[in-house]
């Protein structure tokens, strides 16, 4: 009789832990409640200037996933590290259509088009593929928000800027579906794995 | 107690101490470059892309010169001045709270770090801080 235990709990151990697991990843963020129709959190319009002077809008991200981050290119803190960690992500996902990034500079003073321009080619990447981008202070400022960063002036800061280093993936939608602390190279190995999980979720829809 | 015991106890404890102090002659130098230095040139001063400059190659370095002190120092402000280059799209920041100990250390860690059997005395690097105060 004891072993008859022993083994359904044995038993238990080896379903529960090979069991399928389906992966999903959520929508995340507050989502609004509008004549009883649930809206979820959505990445507003924006128009902002890339490092070739082209306007890039919400349009230029139709049909693509892609991932976002804040920066600014002479921030001596936490960008080098995160824009190690970007362009592990492009050249894993280089040759992927359906894929982009978006790095919007928070220093809209400095960062200039062709400041942008000059740090965009030495990391030697694509502008069609991944946008460096600067334009009116105030909107990259409230955009942030909705890629779930903070960014502000702040004299005490390193280079004059404090911002929080989160990667934030956005699917075809509009809406964010996974995110990262941009400085953990663990934690984006793992958003890596989200990344191609939302392209083929994507890709099959 | 035994005196055996005591001996061996004494080794258990010396030795590691003796390893730890041969292991890494520059402790102070290694955590001001993971501070100051490693986020843009990396943790085998290897650079990146184009962005930040392999510290590996440098000159400054290859040569021994002294003014590698005012580099860490001024960044960009010194180079500027002292280089022909126009290039300063992403400028080196300035770290002016170090002191010239605090500067000597990191200069030997990296001669360390890259197996340059070169070490800079203190008076080397006070007097190239001092010529390059201005830039």
């Amino acid at each position: 009789m004891k072993s008859v235990y022993l083994w359904s709990i044995i038993i238990t151990f080896v379903w529960g832990c090979s069991s399928n697991e389906t992966k999903h990843l959520p929508i995340l963020g507050i989502p609004t409640v509008v004549n009883g129709d649930t809206i979820h959190h959505t990445i507003r319009d924006f128009t902002f200037i890339d490092q070739d002077s082209t306007v890039v809008t919400k349009a230029t991200f139709k049909d693509k996933i892609y991932v976002s981050d804040f920066f600014f290119t002479s921030c001596p803190s936490i960008c080098p590290i995160i824009t190690r960690e970007m362009k592990r992500i492009y050249e894993i996902f280089e040759s992927n259509d359906d894929f982009m990034l978006i790095s919007h500079s928070i220093d809209t003073r400095r960062d200039s088009v062709p400041v942008l321009k000059a740090y965009a080619d030495k990391l030697n990447v694509d502008s069609n593929k991944w946008k460096f981008v600067t334009g009116e202070k105030s909107l990259i400022y409230e955009i942030a928000n909705d890629y779930f960063n903070v960014a502000y002036e702040d004299e005490d800061a390193p280079g004059g800027y404090d911002h929080s280093g989160k990667l934030i993936l956005v699917d075809k939608n509009g809406h964010v579906r996974s995110y990262c602390e941009g400085t953990d190279h663990e934690a984006v190995t793992k958003f890596i794995e989200d990344i191609k999980f939302l392209i083929a979720e994507q890709a099959s829809e | 107690m035994d005196k055996k015991i005591v001996l061996r106890y004494l080794i258990l404890i010396v030795l590691p101490i003796l390893y730890y102090c041969s292991a890494h002659p520059y402790q102070q130098g290694k955590r001001l470059f993971e501070i100051h230095c490693q986020r843009c040139h990396g943790p085998s001063l290897e650079g990146f892309e184009e962005l930040y400059p392999p510290i590996n190659e440098s000159p400054y370095i290859l040569q021994h010169q002294p003014s590698l002190a005012c580099i860490i120092q001024h960044g960009s402000n010194f180079l500027q001045s002292h280089s022909n280059s126009e290039d300063n799209v992403i400028p080196m920041p300035e770290n002016h709270g170090l002191n010239a100990v605090e500067i000597l250390n990191i200069v030997n860690y990296i001669y360390y770090s890259l197996d340059i059997d070169y070490t800079e005395k203190i008076t080397t690097i006070e007097s190239a801080l001092e010529e390059c105060k201005n830039h």
